[in-house]
């Protein structure tokens, strides 16, 4: 194992199939890799057993080569983490809370938490209990950013933030990977991981379901179609067509998905004399929406 | 609360009968006893309040338990009413009610109604019991436990109204609660030893323990009405008030809060100085007021016994000499060491209740989330374990220095030399016991992450009170009071504890925390 971070099998079991089983996967590094699912797909469960919070049941995991348990001091001093819960120091100011945790990792330069706090525009001397959502998660932010890590393992990091924070952030993600940094994302804001990251992961029932870049998990999916014909159609005959779903028939236009070639569903509409027809790439969100459960809206 | 009422329930109902025996067991009966027992309970008056008709069953549970139960549900209620607003505002649960569409005045009343009902149960439980150790111990009190039961009730319902008070001042729960303890506990000596206060003894009539002492029916005094209207009334207006400025302030701030004075963000970080540097250090410097709050109340606490052991003394002696002739029977005599190791072995409550205390901070650091945001620093969970037992040895050393420097200030007040080995003796044992309940409080937080580690420790160590009061009076097997942390503490200001009680100690606080750190390093779903 000599990737940014690897796992094989690696499972953690609460019971009644909740958990992450059988996770195999490998990040580059360099890489910026997003991690997507719905919730309690497994996402923080992973990151958390990355950052030996928790202890699999099996399989194993290694980061920069070494192994997540037996390594995890070594791992933790490379790695800015941030935390899915927000801890809470409701009688500390932000400097106090980013002061401990700056001594207890050691070699953190000041002017570089001044620097995060002014880009983020958090007062770093008011109590933590007096920050907005927003800001709480700025304070974790800083701390996951503020050693210049060579890994950032993030668990929904736009949480809370406005949009101008949101791109601060993702400038901050951008210089990290100039610096040479790996970057795990975990997020349900699809778009966000959709501009960031190279590859895409997405877990569901404690699974990793699908694994590729933007491209190929576009490719291989699903492209949303809305044709507006002259003749009368069946929506019957369209939904038997292999690749072609959620078949939508109303006075003389159709709307569906076909999932690989768009031939057998072109063949099918010939006869029916096409007036316009338009054929959309799903967004990555869209993409996720329709293969795990959701109505995918056309 | 169902804990509370039974646990002092059975308390109450074995404490009868066991009394009965000693009186049969030394022969002569109740009288007998009351007269060897009466200037002893007496010289303890400041811990117990007036001591009378120890001759009866009911005479000695008032003087014997009830005081205890009196405190301890005040205390209750004090935290409930603390907690019963701010707590929930705290957790941002209020948020939630409100936006089901609760009113202010809704909620107030809602937690109110169920904290009334609470204590109710609290009062029937302990009532039900008492009247049952009543009856078998040959004895019908029913209608006198009630008025007292009552009596100790409407203490509650007072402490609960000024804990409701006092957290409109806080935003923390805890402040609130630990504030009001504070006053509860010192209000309650004030009742016991007004009358040598000189000027300040009209304190008393700031203290609900002073009314409560005017209705102590099962110790033959008549249930004053006076006294319990006064309870109800102060609890009336002290919960008014409460309301009141609770429908004026802000959720989630205080009352007479601070206008907010805007200034420019400051966004430059400046490196602290030591305390910052390590857990240990950060962990202290995180809690100065609760700190400060036990330090202070046990050295106060320690001052006074300490200081009351010539007159405690004094008051055996005056008694007749009908105590000393049976000590002289068993061959010993009472000294002042004696009577000050005897007091100062209360000092190992404070001492449990502190470190009770430290368990619900390392349980509330579990499940705020804190710890996860120093180990995914570079910090390894051997690391962590030793700086939070550094933590406790050193709280425990200052709490030892509270006990040495309260008995030493109280023994310059009572005009007597303090042994100075035996104070180094305590010291150090005051330090190892705090070591076992945090070794053993740090095993239940890592296995559990939750607020019920706190409660499972506390529950623990009134087992271990229990265990060490009733084995003796119960004639329980040796081992079953050697279980108990309290019986492993001794009486160290008199001589040295046992090695073995050391070495369990020791046992307890070393193998807690390394069964903390396999149970971290196995990976349970919860780490601490």
């Amino acid at each position: 194992m000599t990737g940014a971070v690897e796992t094989e099998g690696l499972t953690k079991d609460y019971g009644q199939h909740r958990g992450l089983f059988g996770l195999n996967l490998e990040v580059v590094k360099g890489e910026a890799f997003g991690y997507i699912g719905p919730n309690g797909a497994g996402k923080t469960t992973t990151l958390r057993l990355l950052m030996d919070l928790l202890r699999p049941d099996r399989g194993r995991a290694s980061i920069f080569g070494m192994d997540t348990q037996r390594d995890g001091v070594k791992i933790r001093a490379l790695t800015g983490y941030l935390p899915g819960e927000a801890p809470e120091y409701p009688n500390q100011t932000g400097e106090r809370i980013l002061d401990l945790l700056a001594h207890l990792r050691g070699g953190v330069d000041p002017n570089r938490i001044t620097e995060l706090a002014k880009r983020f525009d958090l007062d770093l001397h008011r109590k933590y209990r007096t920050y907005s959502h927003g800001n709480k998660q700025k304070v974790w932010l800083i701390q996951a950013f503020m050693h210049n890590p060579q890994l950032l393992l993030l668990d929904e990091p736009t949480t809370g933030l406005d949009p101008l924070m949101q791109q601060i952030f993702r400038d901050l993600v951008k210089e990290a990977r100039e610096r040479g940094a790996t970057v795990f994302l975990s997020s349900h804001v699809l778009p966000e991981v959709q501009e960031i990251c190279d590859r895409i992961g997405v877990v569901h029932d404690g699974e990793l379901r699908q694994v590729g870049t933007m491209e190929e998990l576009r490719i291989s999916h699903i492209r949303r179609i809305d044709a507006t014909v002259q003749q009368p159609i069946d929506s019957e005959r369209f939904a038997r067509i292999p690749g072609v779903a959620d078949v939508v028939v109303s006075d003389h236009r159709l709307q569906c998905t076909v999932t690989g070639a768009m031939e057998p569903l072109l063949e099918a509409l010939m006869p029916a004399v096409v007036v316009s027809l338009d054929s959309t790439e799903m967004s990555l969100e869209e993409v996720f929406l329709s293969e795990y459960g959701q109505p995918t809206q056309p | 609360m169902l804990a509370l009422g039974v646990g002092f329930g059975v308390s109450v109902a074995v404490l009868g009968p066991a009394y009965v025996a000693a009186a049969k067991a030394i022969g002569g009966g109740l009288q007998a006893l009351a007269t060897a027992a009466t200037p002893v309970a007496k010289s303890f008056q400041f811990l117990t309040g007036p001591v009378d008709r120890l001759d009866t069953v009911g005479g000695y549970l008032s003087y014997k338990i009830f005081p205890d139960i009196a405190l301890l549900v005040a205390i209750y209620a004090a935290i409930e009413g603390a907690q019963i607003l701010r707590g929930s505002e705290s957790k941002g649960i209020y948020d939630l009610w409100f936006a089901a569409g609760r009113s202010r005045n809704a909620i107030f009343r809602d937690r109110v109604a169920g904290f009334l009902i609470a204590l109710s149960v609290v009062v029937a439980l302990i009532f039900v019991f008492t009247a049952i150790g009543g009856a078998l111990s040959g004895v019908q009190f029913a209608l006198e436990a009630l008025g007292q039961c009552v009596a100790f009730g409407l203490v509650g319902l007072l402490s609960f109204a000024i804990g409701l008070l006092v957290s409109q001042f806080f935003q923390a729960a805890r402040s609130a609660s630990g504030v009001t303890a504070g006053y509860l506990v010192a209000s309650f000596f004030i009742a016991n030893m007004y009358d040598s206060l000189g000027a300040l003894t009209f304190l008393r009539y700031l203290s609900p323990f002073y009314y409560y002492v005017n209705a102590r029916t099962l110790a033959g005094t008549t249930f004053d009405v006076a006294s319990m209207a006064t309870l109800v009334i102060a609890a009336l207006v002290v919960g008014a008030v409460a309301w009141r400025l609770y429908l004026r302030r802000d959720i989630g701030d205080v009352s007479l809060a601070r206008a907010h004075h805007s200034r420019p963000a400051d966004f430059t970080f400046r490196p602290s100085t030591v305390w910052r540097r390590t857990l240990w250090l950060n962990w202290i410097a995180d809690q100065p007021v609760g700190i400060a709050s036990w330090v202070i109340a046990i050295a106060a606490f320690t001052a006074v016994e300490a200081a009351v052991v010539p007159s405690a003394i004094r008051i055996v002696e005056d008694s007749g000499g009908a105590l000393g002739k049976l000590l002289q029977s068993h061959g010993t005599f009472l000294t002042t060491d004696q009577y000050l190791s005897f007091f100062l072995s209360f000092t190992a409550l404070l001492v449990a209740g502190f470190a009770v205390a430290q368990v619900a901070r390392w349980a509330s650091d579990a499940t705020q989330h804190r710890n996860d945001a120093v180990l995914t620093q570079a910090v390894s969970m051997g690391r962590f374990l030793m700086e939070r037992t550094a933590t406790t040895l050193v709280l425990a050393a200052m709490i030892g220095g509270a006990i040495v420097a309260g008995t030493s200030v109280g023994a310059q007040i009572g005009g007597y030399a303090v042994d100075a080995g035996g104070l180094i003796r305590t010291f150090f044992d005051v330090v190892l016991l705090s070591f076992a309940i945090g070794g053993a409080g740090l095993l239940i937080v890592t296995l559990l992450r939750s607020a019920a580690a706190t409660g499972i420790t506390g529950g623990l160590l009134i087992a271990c009170f229990l265990l060490t009061t009733f084995a003796g009076l119960l004639a329980w097997p040796s081992w079953a009071s050697r279980i108990s942390v309290f019986d492993a503490y001794g009486t160290p200001y008199l001589s040295m504890p046992l090695t073995g009680s050391i070495i369990y100690l020791a046992v307890l606080g070393v193998g807690g925390t390394f069964a903390a750190y396999l149970a971290m390093r196995r990976g349970m779903r919860i780490v601490a």
